[in-house]
This record gives C-alpha cells, structure tokens and sequence, in this order.
C-alpha cells in the first residue's frame, strides 16, 4: 500500500509551507472507534496547486479541516509555515472556501468580502474598502459590490467567497470542493478562473475535489486518497507547464495523466475492496 | 477582463412595486374576516332560535359600547381606559420576558450543561398554575403594576427562551467554522453571525410571547384585585351574565382587540428590523 506513494522530492531551496508526517485522525462513534486517516505523509512546496482526489467519504475533507486546525486532536506531525494547524490558525494564514459559498446573506457582496479584514481588525475603514473592491475585481465581479448574494448566481456567490478568502493576503488557500454544486460548464470556467487568481496572488493552494479532470488541470501534483481509513496511495506530478488554457484540456498528455490518476485510484480502491 | 456570468448589474427588481399590492391584498383580507365572523355568528343565532342570554346580537353589544354605565361614562370609553390599563401592565410583562427570555436563551447556547439542566425547569414553570402563585406575589410585591407584570413576563418568557435557543443553532457550520477560521472571538461571530442569522425565529419567539403578556395581564388582574384593567372587568361582568350578556361580551371583544394590537405592535417593529437587514427584499 504505502509502497505505490510516489514520494516527489521537493526541490531544496522551495521553503516547505506545509508538512505531514504519519497523521492519522480517529473519530469516537459511540462504543467504537472509526478511523478516518491513517499514514498521511506529504510535504506541500510554496506557491504549489495540490489536489487531494478520492472518492466520497474517503477523509479528504477531514485532511483539510485537520490542516486548517478545525477539526481536533490528531496523531502524527501536522507543521503549516512551520507552526501546528491551531497556531496558524490563530495567525491567520490561510483562508478558506468551503462548497457552499457560506455569505452573509444580510450583508451585500462587498460588505461579504470585508468580513474578515473587521474581525481581525485590518486597516482603516477606507483601506479595507479599496483592498475589498481590487479583491472583487481580481476575481471578476466589479461592478457588484452593492450587490446581495441573493442577486447572484451560484458561480458569482463561490467568487465571492473567493474573494473573501484572498483579502487579508493569506499565502495559503484551502478550498474544500468549491465548485462542487456548479454544473461542468460553469465548473471549466471556474478552474481557468481560479488558476489566474492563484498566480496573481501568488497562494499555495490545497484543493479537495472528486473530479479527477479538475484536479489534473489545475495541479502541480494530485494526491490520490483511498477511503476507509483514507490514506495516500499516490503522488502524481503533473506535467502540463504553468501556463494552462482552454487548450490544455485537448492536450493528449492532459489524457494520459487523466488515466494515469483514474487507474491509482481504481488500484486504491480494489486493495481497499479485496 | 472576465464577463460575469448570470445575472446584469442593472438588475430590475419587479418586487418593489409587487409589494404594495400583496399589502393591500392583506389589510383587505384581514378585514373581510371579522366581516364573514359576524355572518356566521348573526347566522348561527337565526337557525338555531339563539336567545340573547345564550348569544346576543353583536348590535346589542354595539349597543352596550353606546350606553352609559352608572358614573355616565359611555361603556366603550370605560373599557378603552381598561384596556390602558391592562395594556401598560402587559407591555411592561412583554418587556421582562423579551429580556429575560433573551438572556436565558443566550446563556441556555452558550453553556449547554446548564441549559440541559435548566430547559426541564423552563418547562416545569409554564404547568405551574396562577392560580397557586398570585397568592404570595400579592404578599410580597402588594397588587401595583409590578406584580401584574411579572406574572404577564412569567407566562410570556417561555417561547421567547424557546425561540432564541432555536434561532442561535440555525448559523451554517460553514459559516461557523469561517469564523473559527478567523480566529473570531466569541463576541464576534455572535454580533457578525448567530444574531443577524437568528432574528427571523427571535421574532416568531416575540410574537407569541405580546400575545402572552396580554393573556397574562388579565389572569394576573382576576385574583391580585387592582385598578379597573379588562381582567377586572371581565370579572364583574361574568357575574352578571345572565343579567347583560353584552357586557361580558363587549368586554371580552376589549380583551381580543388588546392581544391583536399587541401582536400587530411586534409584528411592526420586525417588518422595520427586517427592512433594515435585509433592504430590497
């Protein structure tokens, strides 16, 4: 099992922004217990797109939350920047988007986005307006700041939270199956999207996802995850340049890697089955 | 440099101009009930040969409203003083519950030990009946408007308690764990999240407990004697019933108008809050 990991050894002047080492996370269900990750081990590089791709319940979500401090006690080494999860989390340094867009719906699109910079106290009131409306524009929705989400679509209302999640400057992004409820179309435009928005503020980005397509065309490496107890059974780097496009997805090395990605998780899952 | 999908900036919001017409729709239709109310009760006492003791004619209550009582005060006026009366008793007991009920809610959510331990409590003091209480009330707190509205606050607490408990629970674990995320105080994510989300139920919670403190109000009047309130004189009037049905009547009808203003009251100030959070729609 931990012998199919391919381990990709980092480069050695990239600073690591997140570490784990033999994480393994337990939940109590009444009399017993159930183990929802087992032998996690992965280091993430800076300005690095990682997916995390399994099928449902596998604990991609739980790896998140864990990494995001969220979700409790652990065992193993969790290191993000260097710090545990509940230190980085109290330092702010990442921000998150989860499926549904989660605003504020009293609140209109620009005062969403300001939410975080006025719990944590960020700049005067004019700062923290002007950074919201350049945020709102980065991720394409200038001209709807007075907006309520309820006006909005669906995909609109995910760039919101997008964009909530980019304004107090985070270098690390943790989206947990953002597009989840878009339909595909929508879903294509949203992954081209986003890959502008990553590189325009330089976040290293950890993406949850059950689209083996999306997580080969925004990643740099997708982390395969079998379930029950989850764990990784593969690495794969993805060779398709930074530069990606509409184009990219005709590539015949986009396929290859599609196939390469579909079979360790098919092979994840029989170990698992037999 | 992207076009946003959905929906144009220069949004027409057909809402506005539909809303006036769904407002006058319902004063129209909550006017046209006591109208097909007092059919069927002039119908009811014609097919069955009712008489006036068993139920009098709404224009000999009408009537009754017209007459003078034996100080020459026209009984509508007499009864419009008692409903003051009882209105500023129950305003009073609607402002000790909202306060307490919302405090108790609150602490109830944020310290679930003691909320599990005190709900059972909560619950027990709404069997408790009036009737065994007024009697010490009156002792200790004599039959001024204090004791009239801590009985009304009493009854009217309950689904005030019932309702912030409810409303707090409803933010989104996303919403929650955003906030978490943030490293938000406490204070934060209760002003900026579980408030603004809970006002809908807080509401529902308020309006049943204005209809209460009115309820309360009157029961509290019947044994704690007092300055003339609607209670009071329901009271003498019941002794009387078979004498002057319309008195009792009329002063029932004084009692059920009080509880509907009481309820529109509350039902106004949540349609300007509302407004406010949520303007435009």
């Amino acid at each position: 099992m931990t012998q199919a990991v391919e381990q990709t050894a980092p480069a050695v002047d990239i600073p690591m922004v997140i570490e784990l080492r033999d994480v393994r996370k337990a939940f109590d269900a009444g009399s017993s217990r159930t183990v929802a990750l087992q032998d996690v081990t992965f280091d993430v590089g800076r300005r690095e797109f990682i997916s995390f791709l399994g099928p449902s319940g596998c604990g991609k979500s739980t790896l998140l939350s864990l990494i995001a401090g969220l979700a409790g006690d652990f065992d193993g080494t969790i290191r993000v920047n260097g710090r545990t999860p509940a230190e980085a989390r109290l330092g702010r340094e990442y921000g998150m988007v989860f499926q549904e867009p989660a605003l504020l719906e009293w609140r209109r699109v620009r005062e969403n986005v300001l939410l975080p910079l006025e719990v944590m106290g960020m700049g005067t009131t004019q700062d923290r307006r002007r950074v919201a409306d350049e945020m709102l524009a980065l991720v394409g929705l200038r001209g709807f700041e007075r907006h309520y989400p309820w006006q909005l679509s669906g995909g609109m209302q995910q760039r919101v939270s997008i964009a909530r999640a980019l304004v107090f400057e985070p270098q690390l992004l943790l989206m947990d199956e953002p597009f989840g409820a878009l339909d595909e179309i929508l879903r294509d435009r949203m992954d081209l999207e986003l890959l502008r928005i990553s590189e325009a503020s330089e976040t290293t980005v950890l993406f949850v996802t059950h689209s083996i397509a999306e997580a080969v065309f925004l990643s740099h490496r997708v982390l395969v995850m079998s379930g029950r107890p989850g764990t990784l059974v593969a690495d794969v780097e993805i060779d398709l340049g930074s530069h990606r496009t509409t184009a990219t997805r005709e590539d015949p090395r986009f396929h290859q890697l599609v196939t390469e990605v579909r079979r360790s998780l098919h092979a994840g899952h029989e170990s698992r089955e037999s | 440099m992207s076009t946003a999908v959905g929906v144009s900036p220069a949004i027409a919001d057909p809402a506005r101009d539909r809303g006036g017409r769904i407002a006058i729709r319902s004063v129209a239709t909550f006017l046209a009930i006591p109208v097909v109310f007092g059919l069927i009760w002039e119908t009811t006492k014609a097919a069955f040969g009712l008489d006036e003791r068993t139920l009098p004619h709404l224009w000999t209550i009408a009537n009754h409203l017209f007459a003078s009582n034996t100080q020459g005060e026209a009984n509508g006026l007499f009864l419009l003083r008692a409903a003051c009366t009882t209105a500023g008793e129950a305003l009073a007991g609607f402002g000790v519950a909202a306060c307490a009920g919302f405090g108790l809610g609150v602490c109830i959510v944020y310290m679930p030990r003691f909320g599990r331990a005190v709900m059972p409590l909560i619950v027990g003091s709404q069997v408790v009946p009036m009737l065994a209480l007024a009697p010490p009330l009156l002792v200790w707190l004599g039959t001024g408007l204090q004791t009239k509205a801590l009985v009304a606050g009493y009854i009217a607490f309950f689904p005030v308690v019932v309702f912030t408990v409810r409303g707090l629970a409803l933010s989104s674990p996303p919403l929650m764990a955003l906030m978490r995320s943030y490293a938000a105080t406490k204070k934060q994510t209760f002003f900026k999240v579980r408030l603004p989300t809970a006002v809908p139920a807080l509401f529902t919670g308020l309006r049943t407990a204005a209809a209460l403190a009115v309820v309360g109000a009157i029961v509290a009047e019947l044994p704690l004697g007092s300055n003339v309130g609607v209670g009071r004189v329901i009271f003498d009037a019941a002794q009387y019933y078979v004498f002057d049905p319309a008195a009792l009547w009329a002063s029932t009808l004084a009692a059920f108008l009080l509880g509907v203003t009481f309820y529109i009251g509350v039902g106004a100030i949540e349609w300007i809050v509302r407004r406010r959070l949520y303007p435009a729609r």
